[in-house]
C-alpha cells in the first residue's frame, strides 16, 4: 500500500511503464548489429568475377576514419573476397576488411566477362534483390577481368568507379555511352525479347605526365574506354557492338546531350558537329514496321569562314545530308548487328506488343525480329 | 489512466482513413500485384482501392449515426457483429505485422533482429489501442504532418525515370481479378472503425473527409501507376516498393540510398494502421471481457507469440495471406458493414443520422454528446 502512495507520488505507473519501454529500447539498439562509421567499410564500386566455381568480389572502398576529414581525409582500399554465392561472398568481404561492409553507396557494379557467360543471370538477380544495393547501382561489363577494371589507375580521380559513373552518368551524356542501371536491366529483361545492354570497360595504358607536388611518381596511367557496348539477352551473353553501332544504340536508347558526329563536308574534309540534345522515339506502322524518329540538335564546331567578301557559316544542304546520313547509318549498323544475332536489340517487339497487344504476340516466335522492317527517319536542327 | 474514449472528429476520421489505406499498399503490395496482374497491376488497384472506398462510405454511414458498441441491435447480433470484427483485426495483424517487421528489418538495420523488433512494436500498438479511438486520432493528426512533408519531399525532388509505355496493352484480363482475388487481405481496413462514433463538434467545421478519401484512392492507383511505369516487367523484382521510390534513390550518385525521410514517415504511417486493427482486436473482446488492460496485454502477448512463433519469415506471412483464410476475412472485410448498416437502421430507431456543419450545440450538450474544441 505504502509503495503504491510512493509510486503515485512519483508520477504513477505510466512513467515508470516509459521509463521501462525507453530503456527497453537502447537495450534493443545496444543488441542489433549496428556498426558505427568507423567499423564500417563503405564499398563504392564492386567488380564481380568468376573463378571455377567460385565467385570472385573485388571491392573499392573508403576507410572513414574516427574525426572525418578533418582528420586528414579518407583511404580507398580494394579488397577481395570469394564464396559459393553472391551472399556467401559479400559475407566474407566483411570478414577481409576486418568492419562491415557497406553496400548502400556502391554506385557501380563491374562484371567480368567470364561471369557474365556463366553466372551473370545468378548475380545480377542478386543485386535487384538484395535490399542493400540501390537501383541506380550502374553496370558495366568487363571485357576481361573486372578486378582490373576496378583497379585502373585513372589519371583524374584516384578512384575507378568514381572516374566511370562521372563517363556514364555525369552532366553530359555522351553519344556511344550506353549506360544501364540494374533498376533499367531489370525493365528491359522483362520486355518481349529481354535484350539488354551495358558498356564494355576497356583499360588502356596511356603516357601520363604529372604535374604537381607528386610529379616525381611517374607510374603510368590508364584510361578507361566504354565506347563499346555489351548486348546481352536473357540466356545470357551476347555480343560487343562495335563503336558506330554502340554510338547508333545510344541514339535510339538514350537522351544524349554531349558527343560529335563526323561527317563529309562540301570541301571533301572531314568535319564535325556537337550534340546539344537528341532524342528518338519509336513509331510503330504496322505490325512488322517500325520506324525510329530521332530529332537531333546541333551545334557548328567551326569557325565562320568568308566566301565572296560573305561571313558564311551554315552548313549547306549536302552537309546535312550527310550528318543525317551518319545518324541514320550507325542506327541501322546497329539493328542490323542485333538482327544477325536474332535479338531484337531497340526492343521493335515490346513496342509492337504494346501497339497490337496478344493478337500480335500470340503469332510470334523468339525469331520475330527477322521479319520486323526498320527504318530511320532524322530530323536535324542546326543551332 | 484517462478515462478512454472513442468520439473522434470528422477531420481526425479522414487523416485515419488515409493512413490506414495506403500505409501497406505502397510497400509489398505492388510487387505481388505485378507479379499477378503484370501491367494491368494498376488497374487491379484502382479497382479494389473503389470498392474499399464504397466500404468506407458504408461505414461512416453507421458511425454518423452510432458505434457499433452502442448500436441499439439485437445482442447476439451485436456481439456476432464485434466477434467478427476481432478475428478479422487479428488476422491482418498478424500478417501486417510482418511486413512492417520485414521492412523495419531491411531498411533500418543490417539484418535486424525480427523479434527485438516485434518487441519493440508491440508497446506501442497495445499502448496507442489501450487509449482507444480518440489518442489514435490525435496520434494520427500529430505525425500526419511529418507523413506530409516527406511525401511532398519526395514528390517535390522526384528525378523520374521511367515509361509511361510499359503500362501498354490496357487489357482488362482474368488476371486483374485473380490479382484481386489473391491479395484481397490488403484491402478493406476500415471494419475497426465501427467502434468508433464521429464526435458531434461544438462550433460547425468544414469537413475533409470526401477531398481525403479521394485523395486517398489517387495516391494508391497513383503510386501503382509510377510502380509500374519506373520499374516495367522488372517490378515483379522490387519487394519494397515505397523505399525503391524514394527520392535519393533516383537523384543520388555519390550518396547511395539515403531514404531515412521516407523510412521514418512510413515507420510512423505503419504505428497508426498496425494500432488501428490492434484496436480492432482489443474494442472487441473488451466488450465480451470487459477488463481492458487486462485485454490489451494478453493481445499483445498473443500477437508477439504469434509472430515469434508462427510467422518466421515472409514467405510464411504470404502464404497465410493467400490461403483459403482470406475468404473469410474478405467476407467480413466487405459484408460486415453493410450488415451493420441494415441492423442499424432497422433496429436502432434511436440513431439518427447529423451533419457536422449544422449542430444544435445545447441539445448535444444536454445527450453529453457533445466534445468542446477544434477537431
Amino acid at each position: 500500500m505504502q509503495r503504491r502512495q510512493r509510486l503515485k507520488r512519483l508520477g504513477g505507473y505510466k512513467w515508470l511503464i516509459i521509463v521501462v519501454i525507453a530503456v527497453v529500447l537502447i537495450g534493443f539498439d545496444l543488441l542489433a548489429d549496428n556498426a558505427s562509421i568507423v567499423n564500417r567499410g563503405i564499398v563504392v564500386g564492386l567488380a564481380i568475377d568468376s573463378g571455377g566455381d567460385l565467385i570472385e568480389l573485388a571491392a573499392q572502398v573508403i576507410l572513414p576514419r574516427s574525426g572525418g576529414s578533418a582528420s586528414g581525409g579518407n583511404d580507398f582500399m580494394i579488397f577481395t573476397s570469394s564464396g559459393e554465392t553472391m551472399q556467401d561472398a559479400v559475407e566474407k568481404l566483411s570478414v577481409s576488411m576486418g568492419v562491415k561492409a557497406s553496400l548502400s553507396h556502391c554506385t557501380l557494379v563491374v562484371l567480368g566477362g567470364d561471369l557474365l557467360r556463366t553466372k551473370g543471370d545468378t548475380v545480377l538477380k542478386h543485386l535487384i534483390r538484395s535490399p542493400y544495393f540501390a537501383d541506380n547501382t550502374l553496370l558495366v561489363a568487363a571485357s576481361g577481368k573486372a578486378k582490373e577494371v576496378l583497379s585502373a589507375k585513372v589519371p583524374i580521380n584516384d578512384v575507378a568507379s568514381y572516374h566511370m559513373q562521372r563517363m556514364m552518368q555525369g552532366v553530359q551524356r555522351e553519344a556511344g555511352v550506353n549506360a544501364c542501371t540494374i533498376k533499367d536491366y531489370f525493365a528491359n529483361y522483362y520486355y518481349i525479347g529481354g535484350a539488354n545492354y551495358m558498356p564494355v570497360a576497356v583499360v588502356e595504358n596511356c603516357e601520363y605526365t604529372p604535374v604537381g607536388p607528386n610529379k616525381e611518381s611517374a607510374d603510368g596511367a590508364q584510361l578507361l574506354d566504354l565506347s563499346r557496348t555489351l548486348v546481352l539477352t536473357r540466356e545470357g551473353y551476347g555480343f560487343v557492338l562495335d563503336y558506330d553501332a554502340s554510338r547508333g544504340l545510344s541514339f535510339v536508347k538514350g537522351s544524349l546531350n554531349d558527343g560529335t558526329i563526323i561527317f563529309v563536308s562540301d570541301c571533301s574534309e572531314e568535319r564535325d558537329v556537337v550534340i546539344l540534345d537528341s532524342k528518338c522515339t519509336l513509331s510503330v506502322q504496322s505490325e512488322d514496321e517500325v520506324v525510329a524518329k530521332v530529332k537531333v540538335k546541333v551545334k557548328r564546331n567551326d569557325l565562320p569562314t568568308a566566301q565572296d567578301g560573305m561571313i558564311v557559316n551554315a552548313l549547306s544542304e549536302r552537309e546535312r545530308e550527310r550528318i543525317r546520313e551518319s545518324v541514320r547509318g550507325q542506327i541501322l549498323a546497329c539493328f542490323k548487328e542485333g538482327q544477325k544475332q536474332d535479338i531484337d536489340i531497340f526492343h521493335l517487339g515490346e513496342h509492337i506488343y504494346r501497339k497490337y497487344g496478344e493478337e500480335w504476340r500470340k503469332n510470334q516466335n523468339k525469331l520475330y525480329i527477322r521479319n520486323i522492317a526498320f527504318d530511320v527517319n532524322v530530323e536535324l536542327t542546326v543551332k | 489512466m484517462g478515462k478512454t474514449t472513442n468520439v473522434v472528429y470528422p477531420n481526425q476520421i479522414a487523416l485515419l482513413a488515409f493512413i490506414a489505406s495506403i500505409t501497406f499498399k505502397v510497400v509489398m503490395l505492388p510487387q505481388y500485384f505485378a507479379g499477378s496482374a503484370g501491367r494491368a497491376a494498376p488497374i487491379a488497384m484502382a479497382y479494389m482501392m473503389a470498392v474499399e472506398v464504397m466500404e468506407f462510405v458504408i461505414i461512416y454511414g453507421v458511425i454518423k449515426r452510432t458505434s457499433l458498441l452502442e448500436a441499439h441491435i439485437p445482442a447476439a447480433l451485436k456481439a456476432a457483429f464485434i466477434l467478427l470484427i476481432s478475428a478479422s483485426s487479428y488476422f491482418k495483424t498478424v500478417v501486417l505485422s510482418a511486413e512492417a517487421v520485414s521492412y523495419i528489418s531491411t531498411t533500418l538495420f543490417d539484418n535486424g533482429l525480427w523479434r527485438l523488433i516485434v518487441l519493440a512494436y508491440m508497446p506501442c500498438l497495445v499502448y496507442i489501442s489501450y487509449k482507444g479511438g480518440n489518442v489514435l486520432a490525435r496520434t494520427a493528426q500529430i505525425v500526419f504532418w511529418f507523413i506530409a512533408v516527406s511525401l511532398l519531399f519526395n514528390v517535390l525532388f522526384a528525378h523520374f525515370n521511367g515509361d509511361t509505355g510499359n503500362m501498354l496493352p490496357v487489357q482488362f484480363s482474368a488476371e486483374i481479378m485473380k490479382a484481386c482475388d489473391r491479395h484481397m487481405v490488403w484491402f478493406g481496413d476500415f471494419t475497426p472503425f465501427l467502434f468508433l462514433t464521429v464526435a458531434r463538434p461544438a462550433k460547425p467545421q468544414k469537413v475533409r473527409l470526401p477531398v481525403m478519401i479521394a485523395l486517398c484512392f489517387a495516391a494508391a492507383a497513383g503510386f501503382m501507376v509510377i510502380f509500374i511505369t519506373a520499374y516495367g516487367g522488372g517490378s515483379i523484382m522490387v519487394s519494397n516498393a515505397f523505399n525503391k521510390i524514394a527520392v535519393f534513390n533516383r537523384i543520388s550518385l555519390l550518396l547511395g540510398t539515403v531514404d531515412f525521410p521516407t523510412v521514418c514517415s512510413w515507420l510512423m504511417m505503419s504505428v497508426i494502421k498496425l494500432a488501428l486493427i490492434v484496436y480492432g482486436v482489443v474494442e472487441g473482446l473488451t466488450y465480451f471481457l470487459k477488463k481492458r488492460l487486462a485485454v490489451a496485454l494478453l493481445t499483445g502477448l498473443a500477437l508477439s507469440l504469434t509472430l515469434f512463433f508462427g510467422i518466421t519469415n515472409m514467405d510464411v506471412s504470404y502464404k497465410i495471406a493467400t490461403s483459403p483464410v482470406r475468404y473469410a476475412v474478405g467476407a467480413i472485410e466487405y459484408l460486415l458493414p453493410p450488415a451493420v448498416y441494415l441492423a442499424v437502421r432497422i433496429f436502432d430507431k434511436t440513431s439518427v443520422q447529423f451533419d457536422s456543419t449544422k449542430v444544435d450545440v445545447d441539445a448535444l450538450r444536454e445527450e453529453g454528446k457533445c466534445r468542446e474544441g477544434k477537431g
